[in-house]
């Protein structure tokens, strides 16, 4: 363990506390992952996003036409789900492609022996010219004239044309850069909205697994206070935590979360038996990432649970501890586990805890709901007040936030 | 050997369908709740668990009564597919026994205008181009209608819009769907028909009481209990006023837009626009319905609606219009009608009955395949030979198409015919 400029138990208690939210905050991040691969919502996602970009209703929705080409609709894995990314050249070739094509018609006419033959009027025009043509013959409308000054903005003068009405000729690649440029813009502002509407799922997950993993917060808070040993053991790996994050040179929190893993896993991986503590989220996990779409979820989710076994943190499920110990035994049909051997001052709050009593079950209450809270904070809020706290504990460095450290 | 039509199918996928369509699926009390039911039937694994639990006897018997959810999830396990194209591929596949030739009339839905609530669907424009790449990847079996709304556009507007279509051949008739909330007398319509008649271009109708409706108040759609005609003076219209009079004065039907088909597609209500073109070539889908061709309706008639059979209103209609066509789509699922069918086949009005499914739709009573099966043992083939192919080819002749013409996958590709210069 490093040396500290600031020793105190009660600052390494909630270096502890937020090490441990960092931590599980990883896991309800990677949960949330799963999830929405599992429900295809970054695909659905996307598709409203694009048809709300592209819905004209005086002309036509082009962003469900823009789906049906081959570009975008070959992208999708089944009927049932959409891409979850669309670069900014197939997005710009697509809807080009789209429009222009509203300028070429298909006739039927009579043939030889009492047929009819297709003839497909337009389509050896030059794509230029048939997207001027498409976008032309729409009905006036706001999308319209965005459409017209995007093809206006990106002709070029053509010297070699004498006549004064053909000086001008749309140059496709740049109109292409441009809607390219107008589509990420609007996909940038698209993904605050994503996660806006991942809060209230990331909250569920927080409170979830806080239940699932039988995480009160006051509780151990309470443990960290008296438990010098085990609040060393945290702080240490809250200063490994630290040094990943701020070693690592992508600040995208996968990145960061991948990293802080690697770091942690190395730690601790071998050093004590697994136990049984967290069966009930195994159990729900198990549910969760029943899919092949999820393997690298269910690997982190693996090894964050693997990692957290061996902190022998007081949390997890057991007869022999609250909330359980507060039942009748005989309703407890879980296997008894031996009490793990503890210090008197530990074995006295443990005991009085484990009493059945109206306060400890309110406590026991706001604990978990605090974890909950906690949780859906997010891991990257948690990486960051991780980081300042251990540089404040080593000698005041002047923590560095995630902003400048993409800077 | 016979070339099969069916004349009566449908090909939209999930992106036609605006957000609110669930409401003419689901019981009002969860209208409000649409959006997340929609939700969780798009998952393939939820649609496949229901199915299997409506496989157990005491849910199935429970589903199968009002058959709403099996509806939804069978509608969307068709509709969820990417492409109109392979909604048409799906069907096509049940009619292997018929050959490879079997064509099939795509009935177009605009589905813009169904609502005043936004929605982010494909509009029509978008539904009509997907239908046109259809068309030109299998254009001697997919014929597509074009469907036609006043609100959408009227008048010569109308007209032209749709000349344009037809006359080259893109599609080969017109879709009405009044339920959604216009009448089939409408203004708007007037020179839509005047063309139709002229060119002998054929028109299908929903005609039954149950199907899509118009899902916002009927305030919106009818403002008026005398909406104007586009034949003012036709004696229809004292009836058709009062039936309007009569719904909008009942609390029951007036609040329910479900009741809106009553209104809005009563065979009736073309009589004006016979009258003033008698050559038009019309039908009118699912004779009416099975309920009513069994005599069955009477939950309506309790509650005082409307007492008219709809089934011998558009026999007696058949009987004044030579150009007045019906098709059994839909009304097929029931085994129970093939005996009355048969006779109406072999009657005076057979040349003018038409075989079609209603697929997609039907797909809560039945396979495709099943029912093209039901349809051919029920009424024999001689009978099946003529509705499907003889009679459909009659109604689908006009001065633009010919059905007995086949159309070959060649292309002719024209020289440019834009209107800009070349660079």
């Amino acid at each position: 363990m490093s040396t500290a400029a600031i020793d105190n138990p009660y600052f390494d208690a909630i270096i502890s506390l937020v090490m441990v939210y960092a931590f599980l905050s990883i896991l309800v991040s990677v949960l949330l992952e799963a999830w929405n691969k599992r429900t295809k919502e970054r695909g659905v996602f996307l598709q409203k996003v694009i048809f709300r970009l592209l819905d004209d209703p005086l002309n036509r929705n082009y962003g469900y036409a823009i789906y049906q080409h081959p570009i975008i609709n070959k992208m999708r894995k089944d009927g049932d789900s959409y891409p979850h990314y669309i670069p900014a050249e197939g997005f710009a070739n697509a809807l080009i492609d789209t429009l222009a094509e509203q300028a070429l018609t298909v006739h039927y006419i009579d043939g030889p022996d009492n047929t009819y033959t297709k003839d497909e009027r337009g389509r050896q025009t030059p794509l230029a010219e048939r997207l001027q043509e498409g976008v032309r013959l729409m009905n006036d409308s706001e999308f319209k004239r965005l459409l017209t000054n995007f093809i206006d903005r990106n002709k070029v003068a053509l010297n070699t044309v004498p006549s004064e009405a053909e000086k001008l000729r749309l140059d496709l690649d740049k109109l292409k850069l441009e809607l390219g440029h107008w589509y990420d813009d609007f996909m940038d502002r698209s993904t605050g909205e994503f996660k806006n509407n991942q809060r209230g799922k990331l909250q569920l997950l927080g409170l979830a697994v806080a239940v699932m993993l039988n995480v009160d917060s006051l509780h151990l808070a309470r443990v960290f206070l008296l438990d010098k040993d085990l609040r060393d053991r945290m702080v240490e790996r809250a200063e490994a935590t630290s040094d990943a994050i701020v070693a690592s040179k992508d600040t995208s929190e996968a990145a960061l979360r991948v990293a802080v893993l690697r770091k942690l896993t190395a730690l601790d991986t071998g050093k004590v038996k697994r136990t049984q503590a967290d069966t009930v989220l195994m159990r729900a996990l198990a549910v969760v990432f029943d899919d092949s779409t999820v393997v690298r979820e269910k690997q982190q989710s693996d090894s964050l649970l693997a990692v957290l076994d061996q902190w022998q943190l007081p949390m997890g499920w057991s007869c022999t501890e609250a909330p359980l110990s507060w039942v009748q035994k005989e309703w407890c049909a879980c296997e008894s586990v031996p009490p793990t051997p503890r210090k008197e001052i530990l074995l006295k709050y443990f005991t009085a805890r484990n009493e059945r009593s109206l306060k400890q079950a309110v406590l026991w209450f706001f604990g978990v709901l605090i974890t909950g809270f906690s949780l859906s904070l997010g891991a990257p809020f948690w990486f960051d007040a991780l980081v300042k706290l251990i540089n404040i504990r080593r000698s005041g460095l002047k923590p560095k936030t995630t902003d400048q450290r993409n800077a | 050997m016979e070339r099969y039509t069916n004349i009566h199918s449908h090909v939209f996928s999930g992106g036609c369908v605006p957000d609110y369509f669930l409401k003419t699926i689901l019981p009002k009390r969860f209208h409000a709740y649409a959006d997340e039911i929609m939700w969780i039937l798009r998952s393939e694994r939820v649609r496949s668990a229901l199915e299997v639990w409506a496989e157990w006897r005491g849910p199935a018997r429970l589903l199968r009564r009002n058959s709403k959810l099996l509806r939804i999830i069978q509608f969307l396990r068709v509709g969820a597919q990417n492409t109109q194209e392979e909604v048409f591929l799906c069907m096509k596949q049940a009619y292997a026994a018929l050959g490879p030739n079997t064509r099939f009339v795509a009935l177009t839905l605009n589905m813009d205008h169904m609502d005043v609530q936004s929605s982010s669907h494909a509009r029509i424009e978008d539904q009509l181009a997907e239908i046109e790449r259809v068309r030109a990847h299998y254009p001697d079996t997919f014929l597509p209608f074009v469907c036609a709304d006043p609100r959408h556009k009227q008048g010569n507007d109308l007209r032209d819009w749709v000349k344009e279509k037809v006359e080259r051949r893109a599609f080969m008739g017109i879709k009405l769907y009044p339920a959604i909330g216009y009448f089939p007398f409408d203004t708007g319509l007037d020179a839509l028909y005047a063309w139709a008649e002229q060119n002998a271009v054929p028109i299908m109708t929903h005609c039954t009481r149950q199907g899509t409706f118009y899902t916002g108040s009927m305030a919106q759609v009818l403002p008026d209990p005398k909406p104007a005609g586009l034949h003012s003076t036709a004696p229809e219209m004292a009836d058709i006023h009062a039936r309007i009079k009569r719904f909008m004065n009942n609390d029951l039907t007036w609040d329910h837009s479900n009741y809106g088909c009553n209104i809005f597609l009563h065979p009736q209500n073309y009589e004006p626009v016979l009258r003033k073109y008698p050559r038009l070539k019309l039908c009118f889908a699912h004779f009416g319905g099975d309920d009513e061709l069994l005599n069955k309706a009477q939950e309506l008639r309790t509650r005082k609606l409307d007492d008219t059979n709809w089934h011998v209103e558009v026999k007696r209609i058949m009987g004044l219009y030579a150009n007045v066509y019906t098709d059994i789509s839909y009304t097929l699922h029931n085994p129970k009608v093939y005996t009355q069918l048969a006779g109406l086949i072999d009657g005076p009005l057979g040349e003018r009955i038409l075989f079609g499914t209603d697929c997609f739709m039907t797909l809560k009573e039945a396979p495709e395949a099943d029912l093209l099966k039901r349809c051919m043992g029920g009424l024999g083939m001689d009978r099946f030979n003529r509705i499907a192919a003889r009679n459909t080819d009659t109604y689908l002749r006009s001065q633009h198409f010919e059905p007995a013409k086949t159309t070959v996958l060649t292309w002719t590709r024209s020289t440019p015919t834009l209107n800009t210069p070349e660079p």
